[in-house]
């Protein structure tokens, strides 16, 4: 195993919480909130979208990542037919699904909005975006909000709200890193609207049309962000741990509006945020 | 005049100061070689070089023979077998890799659901004969184990969004 000061504490986590700490930091750090007896579910499941959301990053070509898809699927179909295979994400992903019931929709869901990734086009509007961030974030919130005990009602709104405002600021914040690969998550409508200029995006130019596009899926993402916490009285405390991503994306979207939601001139990467977390959980905020 | 401006020239050897000066100059400039094999240049983390076959933390193979690898490998180069181990789980028997045959395209990794095969760093394994080239299970989780660390942080370092 690699070395360094982070992997002293190996023998104490699990596969999958190591493989979440290492490939999604924040989540991490949210999920160590949870309650004891449910962290390690809700590890399997960020690991397990670990897993298929580096598919589009680690193939070549589009059907090497259906290839992978469907290894993801087929794994689902044996956890809940009772053929686990051997692999520790898929393991601890079926211990989750058998011991909280979780739907196998949900992570249907999840694996089509993932094979949207291997088609390089553009969302065709806000919608589609949206659509796509509930699909893949929003449900993944959904699910660990199911861990938690609150499968549906005002929490599962409001994890669903977090998590596609997760996924939207997340893909504001990547807009750098797609466009290098000449990948794009910015609503086709708004490009055109604004009038962007494809090329000098791709060639990593920044331009105050693409700030225009960036605030306004933004301002969204911010819109869901204040929806989830309209619905704070009807959420009951236990609940709440399953919301923290929200405070982080603050953090995000002031860095966003810092830098006058350039999407290049974004800092690299963010501190981590322990402390922040610990005080909103502490006095049961989100 | 430009006959004497070029005697003139000549005569007092500017061209070979020049030259000298030029020289002198890169002989105090850094040096753009690197003393290989003491030295090595810098490799993308996406270099696809010798495979290994990666383990679990735990010392399990990560393989689970599913023969992704095998059917996308264009030059056709794996060979794999299979049977049921005693406790039921699935391993490989056999796992061959010609890598004479092989064109490094990097398809094994990339199907590969379980992130067992890895094209890993490494580019020197240059052997004396043929034979040595037929990669078998054991050499390539040899290599798995030689190379771990280095495999684990390409892999982090190039898929860093998520």
């Amino acid at each position: 195993m690699p070395t360094g000061p982070m992997r002293k504490d190996n023998e104490a986590l699990s596969y999958c919480a190591r493989e979440v700490r290492d490939h999604d930091h924040d989540r991490y750090l949210t999920a160590l909130f949870a309650p004891s007896d449910r962290r390690e579910a809700v590890f399997a499941l960020y690991a397990f979208n670990a897993e298929v959301a580096r598919t589009r990053e680690a193939v070549s070509e589009p059907i090497l990542g259906q290839i992978r898809l469907q290894w993801w699927r087929e794994a689902l179909e044996g956890i809940y037919q009772g053929t686990v295979r051997e692999h520790p994400v898929v393991e601890g992903l079926s211990d989750a699904v058998r011991r909280y019931t979780l739907e196998r929709a949900h992570f249907e869901t999840l694996l089509d909005a993932r094979a949207d990734d291997l088609d390089d086009s553009p969302p065709s509007d806000l919608a589609a975006l949206e659509a796509y961030a509930n699909a893949t974030s929003g449900t993944l919130s959904v699910l660990a909000m199911a861990v938690l005990g609150f499968a549906d009602g005002a929490p599962s709104r409001a994890a669903q709200l977090v998590g596609t405002a997760w996924a939207l600021i997340g893909l504001m914040r990547a807009v750098a890193f797609h466009a290098q690969a000449q990948r794009l998550y910015l609503p086709d409508d708004l490009l055109q609207g604004h009038s962007v200029d494809r090329r000098a995006l791709f060639e990593l130019k920044p331009s105050p049309a693409l700030n225009h596009v960036v605030r306004d899926v933004t301002h969204r993402a911010t819109g869901m962000l204040a929806e989830a916490r309209g619905l704070k009285g009807e959420i009951p405390r236990a609940a709440r741990c399953g919301l923290l991503l929200a405070p982080l994306a603050d953090r995000y979207l002031r860095d966003i509006a810092r830098a006058g939601h350039d999407p290049f001139a974004l800092p690299a990467a963010a501190p981590a945020q322990p402390l922040r977390l610990t005080v909103h959980s502490l006095l049961g905020r989100y | 005049m430009a006959f004497l401006d070029r005697a003139a020239r000549g005569l007092l050897l500017t061209e070979i100061v020049r030259g000298m000066w030029l020289t002198l100059r890169y002989f105090f400039k850094e040096k753009v070689t690197v003393n290989y094999p003491y030295e090595k240049g810098p490799l993308s983390p996406r270099f696809r070089g010798e495979h290994v076959l990666r383990r679990y933390p735990n010392g399990e193979e990560r393989c689970i023979a599913c023969k992704l690898c095998e059917a996308i490998c264009p030059a056709q180069a794996i060979t794999i077998e299979a049977e049921p181990r005693e406790d039921g789980s699935r391993r490989a028997t056999r796992y061959d890799i010609d890598m004479t045959k092989c064109i490094y395209c990097g398809y094994c990794q990339e199907a590969c659901p379980v992130d067992a095969i890895v094209e890993g760093p490494n580019f020197e394994f240059a052997t004396e004969t043929r034979e040595e080239l037929m990669y078998n299970k054991d050499k390539l989780l040899e290599n798995g184990d030689r190379w771990e660390a280095e495999v684990a942080a390409a892999l982090a370092a190039d898929a860093p969004y998520r």
